[in-house]
């Protein structure tokens, strides 16, 4: 009987050509605005991953040269476009996507693809799955105002209780065609690119497929927890003004208002130190030239590291005075960045922990953050490659440092190396967070997720005995 | 009648039901606006501090530097000589101040750099950085006075005008209004009015009283906020014209609420996004990765042939004469002098692409701006408060000036000792002591646009407004001119 009357509902809403006109409308932008995200996102991964190789082999054929100048000259590391950004765009648009790595210092990483953005590029930011956050849920709104309300508004709704085993049934049956519809307009499409994207993209890979299916049952729970909302709110309703007023509220203050209003409270209560004020303390703490003062230190620092009472000793130890103090200099850096950076960073991921628990309060926020886990496009996603990559830049300057210092210049020639000592150093490959650490700190939000969509079938359970014709 | 509707319209709890939420939620996303503009403040100040106790110190290196010393100092720790000045030592930043206004919309200052550091060999311009924000905030949005007008306004607008314009309609008393002597156009228009009436000045005091609770100088800045006034109040209009025409045509609050909802849509998050379609499909953006490949393939082969750029650059400088200089003896910051300006010239060609984009996204813009007022209306918003990118651009082109103009007084400096030799002008001074004018260095004022124009460009914005508004009424009045007693 339930699936007869489910049966029953989607056969009269796809009967109303407007609406299904207007389903297709919402299909035709998620899968235009897909299309155009996955086709950059391709591009941008063969892209990068040319030119990742084509920076190895310029590291590699750099010639003869100073192995501080080597660390100078360096690497770029890209990061890459996964498949799933495609999907879910998420902080991508707004953080930088190469970083170069050279000696003393932890770069930003640059080119944030927003950054030049005019008001109207802003606005229309491709990303399948911000618009699905945001206007889903319209179309969702839609559809149930379609399938519960309207029966009210030629006092139907009478008879159509009467013709249902239960009155839950009948609510429920509204549900089930209101999400079935709404996942087959809004879903699918987006589902669809991810699949496309995931089989051609080079980071394709079983993981990216099963996170795709985990923000496909994301987006469902989603869809489904909108979908009981409006049901309840046409159901209870006294008249179709009401609904229609109170649906458009619901939109725009679970979903539209929602995200950055609980992104300025993630702010407001975890605020961030300034950014600035934090390169300036880097500027003075770990700068790229030192002084003659802090040289004399390191010097003398160096004396004491190696027992020596003077240069000329340590000369005769067969150590390199500059190397040493290049080595020096770039691990303080080291720690400095290691307590300012990642310091700041540390609050960030903290703040981006407060605005997850904020999906108490919407499932518009729980799905935001569960969806850019899922996808590999959030800070914890972004911070791994920051960190991957700054590990990486450590390791070839301490690496090529070290080859400096044993060997000291040579009637005023410095000693210089060649491919067989960047052949040392391997090739930069970054690997993704695996799904289980990189959903972790999202964990709170799924959580909410799950309490939203149980909480709606209480709310549809509650609606059921409150309606009345 | 004006009279009685005004009142009328005054008595519906949900009207002011509205403003009480655009006010809460428009004075919020000022002070928020406020907030994040103040911190950008406080970061420019800390860096101008942070710039003069710097050249401080230089001063007082300079002065120990001067006197006879056994101290050893290699060039590029030497503030005192000006190829190591130029390359080790000078700093300067441009900063672009906020405007009076800027509460009014955090537009793109949440994600351009509002200060960006100079030095000579960075190419094009300052050093790519940004203000590293949040992330999530940027993705989300930033609530402020602007995303309430741009988003909420219009919904709660829009289902206001249908739930009190459709009344009688909804509640099957229209015929009974219909049979009164009024013609259908007047009673619409004076339904319409009396909510414009009431709503318009509603809107602007919530704005204004957003941007007093946020700290806006509204009174010292009153040509923008007068500016800014006819803006909100040419947008509102625009919301309950688009809401009457629904009335008019015969709708009911339902079928109202939901066009104006759809219409908004269109306007506000369609058409942007067909803009940002249409825009990749005429003009893709430079890739910055495959920029990257090609600097890195540039500057290997510059630095294989600088000796050879050095050698020329000094011959162009300074005529035959320098050929016998030998450019492997320079130290490297004076290499440095040529061989940015040969790495900019063979690199030109990226700064051409990247103008050509950012001239085709302007196009678009434009296009985009006469199809949406929405769209319109943000971006007078913006370029009113300073936050837009057509400020900013105008920032890059001012910060790649000031680059030119410090090479300009810096490279001629660095070139010149080659011609007074390595001689040191103090005997036993560790300094080479070539270059101790440290206030004579250029500094960075940003020139904006005078008030009077940015004021101007609002109010045609207000004015395009107010005529598309005049012509929605007028086909309002047109479609109303009958009692649609069938809905």
């Amino acid at each position: 009987m339930f699936a007869r009357l489910v049966r029953l509902d989607i056969a009269n809403l796809l009967r109303d050509r407007r609406l299904a006109a207007t389903l297709t409308a919402f299909s035709a932008v998620f899968a235009l605005a897909g299309i155009a995200a996955w086709r950059e996102v391709q591009a941008a991964a063969e892209t990068k991953a040319a030119v990742a190789e084509a920076e190895r082999q310029r590291w590699l054929s750099q010639g003869e040269r100073d192995p501080h100048t080597a660390a100078h000259y360096s690497i770029y590391a890209f990061k890459p476009s996964l498949a799933l950004q495609a999907v879910d765009a998420g902080i991508v648009p707004f953080v930088g996507e190469a970083v170069w790595l050279e000696a003393h210092l932890q770069n930003d990483l640059l080119f944030r693809p927003q950054q030049d953005a005019t008001v109207f590029e802003r606005l229309g930011l491709v990303d399948p799955a911000g618009l699905f956050v945001r206007f889903a849920p319209l179309a969702v709104f839609l559809l149930a105002f379609a399938a519960a309300a309207r029966e009210r508004e030629p006092g139907v709704l009478g008879l159509a209780l009467g013709m249902a085993p239960t009155r839950s049934a009948y609510l429920g049956a509204k549900v089930a065609s209101v999400a079935g519809l709404g996942v087959l307009a809004t879903v699918v499409p987006i589902v669809a690119i991810g699949a496309l994207s995931t089989a051609t993209n080079p980071s394709g890979s079983a993981e990216q497929a099963g996170r795709l299916a985990g923000w496909a049952a994301g987006a469902v729970a989603y869809v489904a927890i909108m979908s009981t909302i409006a049901v309840s709110i046409c159901a209870l309703a006294r008249s179709v003004q009401v609904a229609c007023s109170a649906l458009v509220f619901a939109w725009v203050a679970l979903v539209l208002a929602a995200l950055p209003a609980a992104s300025a409270v993630a702010e407001w209560s975890r605020p961030l130190p300034s950014f600035q004020e934090m390169k300036l303390v880097l500027v003075d703490e770990a700068p790229a030239y030192w002084t003659p003062e802090s040289g004399a230190e390191q010097i003398a620092t160096i004396l004491r590291q190696y027992g020596a009472p003077d240069v000329d000793a340590l000369a005769a130890k067969q150590i390199n005075v500059r190397g040493a103090q290049l080595d020096l200099a770039e691990r303080r850096a080291q720690a400095v960045f290691d307590r300012e950076i990642s310091g700041f960073y540390d609050r960030l991921a903290d703040q981006d922990r407060a605005y997850a628990r904020l999906g108490w309060l919407s499932p518009a926020i729980a799905f935001d953050v569960a969806s850019a886990a899922l996808t590999g496009t959030d800070f914890t996603h972004h911070r791994d490659f920051i960190d991957a990559a700054e590990r990486y830049r450590r390791a070839l300057v301490n690496r090529l440092n070290s080859d400096l210092i044993p060997k000291p210049a040579v009637g005023g020639r410095e000693h210089t190396n060649n491919a067989d000592l960047w052949s040392q150093v391997p090739a930069f490959e970054y690997m993704p967070l695996p799904l289980s650490t990189g959903v972790a700190p999202s964990l709170a939000a799924l959580a909410a997720l799950v309490c939203w969509l149980a909480g709606g079938a209480a709310l549809v359970a509650h609606s059921a005995t409150h309606v009345r014709p | 009648m004006i009279g009685y509707e005004c009142r009328r319209v005054a008595r519906w709890p949900m009207v002011w039901a509205i403003l009480a939420l655009l006010l809460g939620a428009g004075t919020w996303g000022a002070r928020n606006a406020a907030r994040l503009h103040r911190d950008q403040a406080a970061d420019i100040a800390r860096m101008t501090e942070a710039e003069a106790a710097w050249y401080e110190d230089i001063r007082a290196r300079a002065a120990r530097y001067g006197q006879p010393s056994t101290e050893e100092v290699p060039y590029w720790q030497d503030p005192t000589g000006a190829s190591g000045f130029s390359r080790y030592f000078l700093r300067r930043f441009a900063a672009k101040p906020h405007l009076p206004l800027s509460t009014l919309a955090v537009g793109q200052s949440d994600l351009q750099p509002f200060a960006v550091p100079l030095r000579l060999e960075t190419l094009f311009g300052g050093d790519r950085v940004y203000d590293f924000e949040p992330p999530r905030a940027l993705a989300t949005g930033i609530f402020d006075l602007s995303f309430v007008l741009l988003f909420v306004a219009p919904l709660c607008l829009g289902i206001a005008v249908a739930v009190v314009g459709a009344q009688e309609r909804d509640q099957g008393i229209l015929p009974l209004v219909a049979s009164q002597p009024v013609r259908a156009a007047h009673w619409w228009s004076v339904r319409l009015g009396a909510l414009a009436v009431v709503l318009v000045p509603g809107v602007v005091v919530c704005v204004l009283a957003a941007l007093a609770a946020a700290g806006a100088p509204i009174v010292a800045a009153w040509p923008e906020t007068v500016a800014a006034t006819m803006l909100v109040a040419a947008q509102t209009l625009f919301w309950i014209a688009v809401a009457g025409w629904c009335v008019a045509r015969g709708h009911g609050a339902v079928a109202t609420a939901s066009t104006v909802v759809g219409i908004w849509l269109v306007l506000t998050i369609a058409l942007p996004l067909a803009g940002s379609l249409a825009l990749r499909a005429v003009a893709s953006p430079p890739s910055p990765v495959t920029d990257v490949d090609e600097l890195r393939r540039i500057t290997d082969d510059v630095q294989g042939e600088a000796d050879e750029i050095v050698r020329r650059g000094l011959i162009a400088h300074f005529g035959p004469d320098a050929a016998v200089i030998d450019p492997g003896r320079l130290d490297y910051a004076t290499r440095l002098v040529l061989i940015t300006q040969e790495m900019e010239r063979r690199l030109q060609h990226q700064e051409v692409r990247r103008q050509e984009y950012r001239r085709a996204a302007s196009l678009v813009a434009r296009a985009i701006w006469w199809l949406s007022p929405p769209v319109a209306f943000q971006t007078a918003l913006t370029d009113l408060a300073g936050t837009g990118t057509a400020r900013h651009h105008v920032f890059l082109d001012q910060v790649r000036a000031f680059q030119l103009e410090l090479r300009d007084f810096m490279y001629p400096r660095v070139l010149a000792q080659l011609r007074s030799g390595p001689s040191r002008s103090c005997e036993g001074c560790p300094g080479r002591l070539t270059f101790l004018d440290y206030e004579a260095i250029p500094s960075f004022a940003m020139g904006d646009l005078p008030t009077a124009r940015r004021v101007a460009a609002a109010v045609s914005t207000a004015s395009w407004l107010a005529l598309v508004v005049a012509a929605i009424a007028v086909a309002g009045v047109g479609r109303g001119a009958a009692w649609a007693l069938e809905s």
